[in-house]
């Protein structure tokens, strides 16, 4: 019983993890993108720089999601929670 | 060994245990790989040098080489410290180690958070060296103490650097090279060469940003630490 609380907890806390994570890195792209587009449309002579500093700002917020996702990884397939719960 | 479950994917690395440290057998073979084929680039790119029109590897070199020496100079005006070397390694390492693992049977060295964490204590320790050697040691300290965040802020923030900057580069590469096995073992075998071939661009790309991203964040982490005048430092 205790053990497939904590399994199901985990699984939902998986769930919230890697959704907010996805959506906050999907806005934030977004809004990257979006300025990039406009100052390129302002200064097209531009676009090399911005592109690259697009491309580091993408690199950023994208390596959020991925921590959440390995960290959820880590928390689904070696379950330190459980190990608490079975004693071992 | 830690497997994921049903799928038998190893997660972890075999090791070998010499006088009580435990050493991952393939993160080694595979950083001494991405060595030796530096070495065989570098000797092979030697070999071609000659005056008159340079050989397209040799173009392809020199544009890598000049973007990031002008860009870790730029970055580090007027402070008087050459780290051009250093920032072109650590990225010509860090793009071999991070497409290493798209070659089947091979992984990555950055497979292993051993070796980005080793590489971003380096990291914390050039900062704290160049901060030190600019405010002498007691400007140090002072700057440790009493400079507005405070003490126990400052000395978190410094932590959190090296914390960051090895798990940003981790776990990019660590679930890039998951997700492909997931794809090999998940999608019918008639169609997976689809999503595994975008993947894998993708992870090429994704490689080069985090390698570029972890020498960039480096450099600007010294010139933070040791940009004294502008007195946010």
């Amino acid at each position: 019983m205790e053990r497939a609380i904590v399994l199901g907890a985990t699984v939902i806390a998986f769930g919230l993890l890697l959704g907010l994570s996805a959506l906050g890195a999907g806005i934030g792209d977004g809004l990257v993108s979006s300025r990039t587009v406009e100052g390129t449309a302002r200064q097209p002579e531009m676009q090399g720089r911005l592109f690259i500093l697009m491309v580091i700002g993408i690199g950023f917020i994208e390596a959020l999601p991925i921590i959440g996702l390995g960290l959820g990884l880590f928390l689904v397939f070696a379950n330190p929670l459980l190990a608490q719960i079975t004693g071992k | 060994m830690t497997s994921l479950l049903w799928l038998a994917i190893e997660v972890t690395h075999p090791t070998v245990s010499i006088g009580g440290i435990d050493f991952n057998v393939d993160t080694i073979r595979n950083t001494v790989i991405v060595c030796a084929l530096l070495i065989v680039f570098a000797v092979i790119l030697r070999r071609q040098l000659h005056p008159g029109i340079p050989s397209p590897l040799q173009n392809a070199t020199e544009a890598l080489v000049e973007y990031i020496g002008n860009l870790t100079e730029e970055t580090l005006e007027g402070r008087g410290i050459a780290l051009a070397p250093l920032a072109i390694t650590l990225f010509t390492f860090l793009l071999i180690a991070n497409w290493l693992g798209l070659i089947p049977t091979l992984k990555s060295p950055t497979n292993d958070w051993n070796t980005t964490l080793g590489l971003a204590l380096m990291a914390f320790v050039l900062v704290q060296f160049y901060s030190i050697k600019k405010r002498g040691f007691g400007g140090y300290l002072k700057h440790l103490l009493l400079q507005p965040p405070f003490f126990p802020l400052t000395v978190i923030d410094e932590l959190a650097k090296p914390l960051t900057l090895s798990f940003r580069l981790y776990f990019n590469i660590f679930v890039g090279e998951l997700l492909l096995t997931l794809i090999i073992l998940l999608v019918p075998t008639w169609i997976s060469w689809l999503p595994g071939a975008a993947w894998t661009l993708f992870s090429l790309f994704v490689g080069a940003v985090q390698a570029f991203i972890f020498t960039v964040l480096t450099i600007s982490y010294i010139a933070v630490a040791t940009d004294v005048e502008s007195g946010h430092a």
